[in-house]
């Protein structure tokens, strides 16, 4: 077996151990520096750059060597603009500095709410598709035409990143940790891009029985996404966490739990495993997290360390919780000492992944020189 | 269970299609495309 087969089979390992509920040989380590921030560290335009894809190999063999974690660093762009352009989406545009923005914007209509629930399905296809995609708004053949060009776009440009990617896995022996589908809670999902956060906060009060019926009617859309057709433990899906923190614990008891737990719970039932990202402060819902089945991992942006390991420990996987603020204001002695002390609370008896608290925009120093040194220490010290 | 007039099952697909045998390569390969655009569609949601 070459060396670099090796390395990937221990890295693989140390996240099998993981899931197992096993103490790994060594804390693994991921680390998320966003397409965006791997561009500009690789010298490229940003708005340029996210049109021509023939540089992606070039961009993630650097950042992936240089960037050293267990997984690779950089994922696909997620909001590839072409496809959008094609569309002439108003749900993400680039902004003046390359970056794709949300604007705040909505789709469903407060008296449509009884017939979206009918079929949720089709009258996002019907008549919301038309609405934030305004390709979509002309014939029917314009619009299958526009559609299939779309679909076609977004396919290939995953193509592109997937075959690089594979090619950077097979390079420096790095492991997964994914491979899932993708999806969100529902009451996240009615709150995104159909109600918007503003809708759907003056929904909750006006026509509370409407957004409860809603969230139940999309509940077995994000679980066709979230359960894959074969699904194993060991291939996480991921749902990244939006509205918690916004909401006080009555509405969240009453709007946001129901649908999110049967979800959750019907994933884990399935046998299929499962990421979280915990975005913003979860800590006066923490226990409601705990209370959660199976071995999820559950990534943190902001809370207490101590009290995420008090309540998840020897259940849940906890990762995350390093503040990328620090490594654009600390020194790099600064930036290790926090490492150490995020290593010192989290990572005791297992159960801890290393990583970002949320993705890079931005490697410009002393950001870059900073990871650096932190991936470093954790790399070299994180033994058990 | 999702129930939604724009995506088919294999087993519906079927009954609606009865030209196409019931082989494991026509199954995968019809479900994976339906699979695929569900998925394409709900990402523009997301």
């Amino acid at each position: 077996m070459s060396d670099i087969k090796k390395l990937q089979e221990e890295r693989q390992q140390l996240f099998t151990d993981i899931i197992d509920g096993k103490t790994p040989k060594r804390v693994p380590i991921q680390c998320a520096i966003n397409y965006e921030a791997a561009l500009e560290y690789c010298g490229y335009d940003l708005k340029q750059g996210q049109w021509d894809t023939t540089q992606i190999y070039e961009m993630l063999d650097k950042v992936n060597q240089e960037f050293q974690a267990d997984t690779p660093v950089t994922g696909a762009n997620l909001r590839n603009p072409l496809f959008y352009q094609l569309l002439k989406g108003k749900s993400f545009v680039m902004g003046t500095n390359g970056i794709m923005q949300h604007p705040e914007i909505h789709s469903l209509e407060t008296e449509e709410y009884d017939m979206f629930c009918e079929d949720p399905y089709k009258f996002m296809c019907d008549e919301l598709l038309p609405r934030l995609y305004p390709s979509l708004d002309g014939s029917k053949a314009q619009a299958a035409i526009n559609l299939g060009k779309s679909f076609k776009a977004k396919a290939d440009e995953d193509a592109n990143y997937g075959i690089a990617n594979a090619k950077i896995i097979e390079k420096y022996g790095l492991a997964s940790n994914g491979g899932g589908g993708f999806g969100e809670a529902p009451f996240d999902f009615m709150a995104d891009l159909l109600r918007s956060f503003t809708g759907i906060s003056k929904d909750m009060r006006r026509m509370p029985e409407k957004v409860k019926n809603a969230c139940e009617a999309v509940l077995p859309l994000m679980q066709k996404m979230l359960i894959t057709n074969n699904p194993s433990a060991y291939q996480i899906s991921n749902i990244p966490l939006h509205m918690g923190p916004y909401l006080n614990p009555k509405q969240f008891d009453e709007f946001y739990w129901p649908t999110f737990e049967k979800l959750v719970t019907s994933i884990i039932n399935a046998n299929q495993g499962l990421h979280l990202f915990v975005e913003q402060d979860w800590m006066r819902h923490i226990d409601y997290l705990a209370s959660l089945p199976g071995r999820i991992q559950m990534r943190f942006e902001f809370g207490d360390p101590k009290l995420v390991k008090e309540k998840l420990k020897g259940k849940h996987i906890i990762t995350a919780m390093y503040p990328i603020v620090l490594l654009m204001t600390g020194t790099k002695e600064q930036c290790v000492d926090k490492a150490k002390e995020l290593l010192d609370v989290l990572a005791v008896d297992g159960g801890y992944i290393f990583n970002l608290d949320k993705g890079l925009y931005s490697l410009k120093e002393p950001v870059a020189s900073n990871l650096k040194a932190v991936l470093d220490y954790v790399r070299e010290n994180a033994y058990y | 269970m999702l129930k939604t007039e724009y995506y088919t099952e294999w087993e519906e697909y079927k009954k609606q299609n009865p030209v196409v045998a019931d082989e494991n390569l026509k199954a995968e390969k019809i479900q994976n495309y339906e699979n695929a655009m569900f998925r394409f569609i709900m990402m523009l949601f997301m």
